[in-house]
């Protein structure tokens, strides 16, 4: 029971990455479309910039998880005002190529400028773990649980109860009459692009204490991801969030008995799942627009 | 109020509009009827800046509207109500109402939202549901409603009858004759000649992105070809 609690726990705290990384790319992707394929090197790259700053320039932690953020929605804003916009009316899946290549461009400008030798990055938050009954959790683990948690009610609270996330809401179901209707569509783009892209940097920053930095850290995590977000329907912030944590509870359960098929068991339940519910565990819209 | 002055504009390399001059004066309700494909939604379009002019000119009390943006030209005064409705199916009827009046301070919005539901009682019963879930006649409404939030001096109406039940397209026109009483100026584009010609002070056929007729409701309504094409034969 201890075990299966703890496996749990652990489970949803890595859920809790998957779910960071999604709700980034869903927020993008429900607005405007485009699945961000560069969201996990956005956020490489990002977390190699705050690398620095703490090595280098000394800078206070606190302080680099802020300009961390600041550099992803400024990344966010140069992607959708240089690149996205002036492909925008021209072919959709340019759009989407443009991201796959962006996030080529980030490995390459790591791996050039900061080599890929694999980086030690020193711990969010230093201590012993914390015991919670019969579980134990690191420090680490429960700032990722949290930061998920608030990163889920802040997003919330912006699409629904601020009149740029309505409007966002808007131009996901009906762009021509968000337009129409004398929405400022392309600021509402750069915003929606940076508010993403600011969650790259600060989900990348959260998760990179358990890995090693380098140039390809966040591959695996951005397949995690995207399956998250495909369990979820694709559509909501919401089921990027469960469906990250459900899939780190079911990876870790899994890995504690069958280790070497723990990520590619959890793809096999996608499939599985999809089959079942082409629209996701929590999806409305049935069929998507191009 | 509104000229549209020799205007040339379309899609990719195809001119739509060919020198079209059409004017507004305030209190007016102005039809531009036509067959599909003859241009009207394209005018519109090219009014609010959904589309740019390529020739020409469009002014709107004074001010030139060429290159402004949509969200510019609804602060100028114009409100724009789109062909099929284009209502926000996932959102409340209170946020499709909301995000018509963007722009606009936040005490102001909620004063204009309430006007609305004065005048729409339908919507203040339905204002916590979703607009997708609204009859077609309500979404109209609904349509009409967010073309007012604005306080708009001029509206855009495009194809308000299409797709309605008769006894609903009676209700759509009255309204409109109640907006210009109010002060509201209107351009309506319509198939629906007949019932056009009933609200409008004058009107325009447009055929093939030219106007090829214009004149007051009453000498249209009597011009033997607009009798023939559009007024469906001899009455």
């Amino acid at each position: 029971m201890n075990i299966f609690a703890n496996l749990v726990l652990r489970g949803l705290a890595t859920g809790a990455v998957y779910a960071l990384v999604g709700m980034g790319i869903v927020v993008i992707l429900q607005t405007t479309n485009v699945m961000n394929f560069a969201q996990g090197d956005t956020g490489m790259f990002v977390t190699y910039l705050a690398f620095f700053m703490i090595t280098t320039a000394k800078v206070p932690y606190s302080l680099v998880l802020v300009l961390a953020i600041v550099a992803g929605a400024v990344i966010g804003l140069i992607v959708e005002r240089f690149m996205m916009r002036s492909v925008r009316s021209r072919s959709h899946l340019s759009l989407i190529m443009l991201t796959l290549g962006l996030s080529l461009v980030f490995q390459g400008l790591a791996a050039f400028l900061f080599n890929t030798v694999p980086l030690l990055f020193p711990p969010l938050v230093t201590g012993d773990p914390v015991k919670l009954g019969p579980v134990i959790l690191s420090r680490q683990d429960i700032v990722v649980l949290l930061a998920a948690i608030v990163v889920f009610g802040a997003l919330y609270l912006f699409l629904y109860r601020t009149k740029q996330g309505v409007a966002a809401r808007s131009i996901s179901q009906d762009e021509y009459a968000a337009r129409v209707l004398g929405i400022p569509t392309p600021s509402i783009y750069m915003l929606i692009w940076a508010i993403g892209s600011a969650l790259a940097g600060l989900a990348a920053l959260l998760i990179v204490p358990r890995f090693s930095l380098e140039p390809s850290f966040m591959g695996l995590i951005q397949v995690k991801a995207f399956s998250a977000i495909v369990l979820g329907g694709m559509d909501s912030v919401f089921g990027a969030a469960v469906g990250g944590l459900i899939i780190g509870v079911v990876e870790n359960l899994v890995a504690y008995q069958f280790p070497a098929i723990k990520d590619s068991f959890m793809l096999i339940v996608v499939v599985i799942v999809l089959l079942v519910m082409p629209q996701g565990l929590f999806g409305k819209r049935q069929q998507r627009r191009f | 109020m509104l000229r549209v002055d020799q205007v040339v504009s379309g899609y990719g390399p195809i001119d739509v509009l060919n020198h079209v001059t059409i004017s507004l004066d305030k209190g007016e309700i102005v039809a531009v009827l036509g067959a599909n494909g003859a241009g009207k939604t394209t005018l519109l379009r090219t009014i609010t800046g959904l589309i740019r002019v390529r020739k020409g000119s469009v002014t709107f009390d004074d001010q030139v509207l060429n290159g402004l943006s949509p969200a510019e030209v609804v602060r100028c005064g114009i409100s724009h109500v789109p062909e099929g409705r284009h209502i926000f199916p996932d959102l409340t009827v209170e946020e499709n109402l909301l995000l018509a009046a963007y722009a606009m301070p936040r005490g102001q919005q909620k004063s204009r939202l309430e006007a609305m539901y004065a005048m729409f009682s339908i919507l203040a019963d339905r204002r916590r549901q979703a607009g997708g879930t609204l009859s077609g006649g309500e979404q109209q409404m609904l349509a009409l409603a967010r073309g007012l939030m604005p306080n708009p001096r001029l509206m855009l109406l495009d194809e308000p009858s299409l797709g309605l039940a008769p006894k609903v397209i009676g209700t759509v026109f009255e309204t409109l004759v109640h907006l210009r009483e109010s002060g509201v100026s209107i351009l309506l584009v319509e198939q629906n000649a007949k019932r056009s010609l009933e609200v409008a002070n004058r009107a325009y056929i447009l055929v093939t992105g030219r106007i090829a007729l214009e004149g007051t409701a009453h000498e249209l309504e009597a011009n033997d070809m607009v009798k023939q094409l559009y007024l469906g034969g001899i009455q």
